[in-house]
């Protein structure tokens, strides 16, 4: 074979470690996590990966446990919490079905996600339960810097827009938050509603961006969200806001 | 300038290189394919020395990564066909084959193919036992029973054996 022949202390142990890393990273966190036990050698492996996906089998496995002290643990064993840390929860197995049947969803956990510096999600508007379930989380991450989050609908409840509605503003939570992306398949009351609460929350907020997927969205139904948007109190005055296409917003990163 | 006189017949082709592994077998590949490879467009834009010689990669895997360069620069393939070919290239492989892989694409700087191999190499140990593994890779376990015991309580939620495979 090849001339790396001195790696071959065992398979794989001795590949350099951004192959190590590509490998870890395609694999599921539990799986990535397990190699801690292989040997000495794999035990802080998996903590560099370039980022956490808290995926679909990870919510399986904690229906009825404390996930917010197990993702909380996952990140601050994790090596590079700083740079890239993403939450790409398959959250709706996870957080949405605890609290589906029981006595509701709290304002916050009692632990907190305090390493959790960037969420990435998409949620559907017709659930109650997703939209304070997801109010819950990211009330429970208080160094909460970038969201990403994909919002659709089927059928517009009222009762979501009345709970968004309802969230005290300001309050103290999202005071870190820098910067929000949401991606909307709909224009609805709870969209804005959504919005509203953030502006009116996050006194640190430096731009808020939505954009159009599509775009499907005209030109004017865009500026009137714009307008409307724009009359709503921020609690951060200096904040961007920018409602745009798919495209406008490729060019602008 | 390095003039055909100079350097020999070959590089009379003017849009292709040599690329030379390490036990001495040497490759024609057009310049569109070769600068799919990061590092080779760098050596290509830097000097206009028409071969280049790998001296860590071996023929078997060079020839592998220049069939995968060649499809991928060849502009009459659709991305659907060499999207099959991506999957039919890394099926059926041994893990050894795919290691020596995953080092010349890091190596050479072949982003897309790194991931593909690195995905494949991951699925192999998807969904497996730590035993399984540590079998499978010869990897000796230099862990002592306490201590093993202590990591498997930190994460003990990676730890439900129940959906894993030992075979």
């Amino acid at each position: 074979m090849g001339s790396f022949e001195n790696l071959n202390v065992d398979a794989i142990s001795n590949l350099p470690a951004d192959v190590i890393n590509n490998i870890l990273a395609r694999l599921s966190l539990r799986d990535a996590v397990r190699t801690s036990v292989l040997s000495r050698e794999w035990r802080y492996k998996w903590t560099f990966i370039p980022e956490i996906v808290f995926g679909y089998e990870f919510g399986r496995a904690f229906l009825r446990k404390h996930i917010e002290r197990i993702i909380d643990q996952v990140l601050s064993r994790h090596q590079i919490a700083s740079s890239i840390l993403l939450f790409c929860l398959s959250w709706r197995n996870c957080i949405c079905t605890k609290f589906m049947g029981t006595g509701g969803v709290p304002n916050r956990f009692p632990d907190s996600f305090s390493s959790l510096i960037v969420v990435d999600l998409s949620m559907y508007l017709d659930s109650i339960v997703e939209v304070a379930s997801f109010l819950c989380l990211i009330r429970s991450s208080p160094k909460l810097q970038m969201l990403r989050v994909t919002l659709c609908v089927y059928r517009i409840d009222g009762a979501v827009t009345e709970l968004l509605r309802a969230q005290e503003t300001p309050d103290r939570y999202l005071n870190q938050l820098r910067r929000v992306e949401i991606e909307v398949y709909t224009y609805a009351d709870p969209l804005k509603e959504f919005a509203r609460y953030v502006l009116a929350c996050a006194a640190r907020l430096e731009e808020m961006v939505i954009y159009d997927p599509k775009p499907r969205f005209s030109r004017g139904s865009l500026l009137n969200l714009t307008n409307e948007l724009n009359r709503l109190p921020r609690a951060s005055p200096s904040a961007d806001l920018l409602v745009i296409k798919q495209d406008e917003l490729t060019q602008q990163c | 300038m390095v003039t055909t006189d100079e350097k020999g017949p070959l590089t009379a082709k003017k849009k292709s290189v040599i690329i030379r592994s390490c036990d001495g077998d040497e490759f024609l590949v057009s310049e569109s394919a070769a600068v799919l490879s990061t590092s080779l467009k760098k050596i290509l834009e830097e000097k206009e020395d028409r071969l280049i010689h790998l001296s860590d990669i071996d023929n078997k895997t060079l020839a592998m990564v220049i069939a995968y360069l060649s499809t991928h620069a060849d502009d009459g393939l659709s991305d659907d066909l060499k999207r099959s070919f991506d999957q039919e290239f890394v099926s059926g492989k041994e893990f050894d084959v795919l290691k020596y892989l995953v080092l010349a694409t890091d190596t050479l700087q072949v982003t897309c193919l790194c991931y593909t191999v690195a995905k494949k190499m991951a699925d192999i140990m998807k969904n497996k036992l730590v035993e399984w593994v540590r079998r499978e890779f010869d990897i000796q376990n230099d862990y002592t029973p306490e201590a093993e015991a202590e990591i498997r309580r930190l994460d003990a939620w990676a730890w439900d054996d129940r959906q894993l495979e030992d075979d």
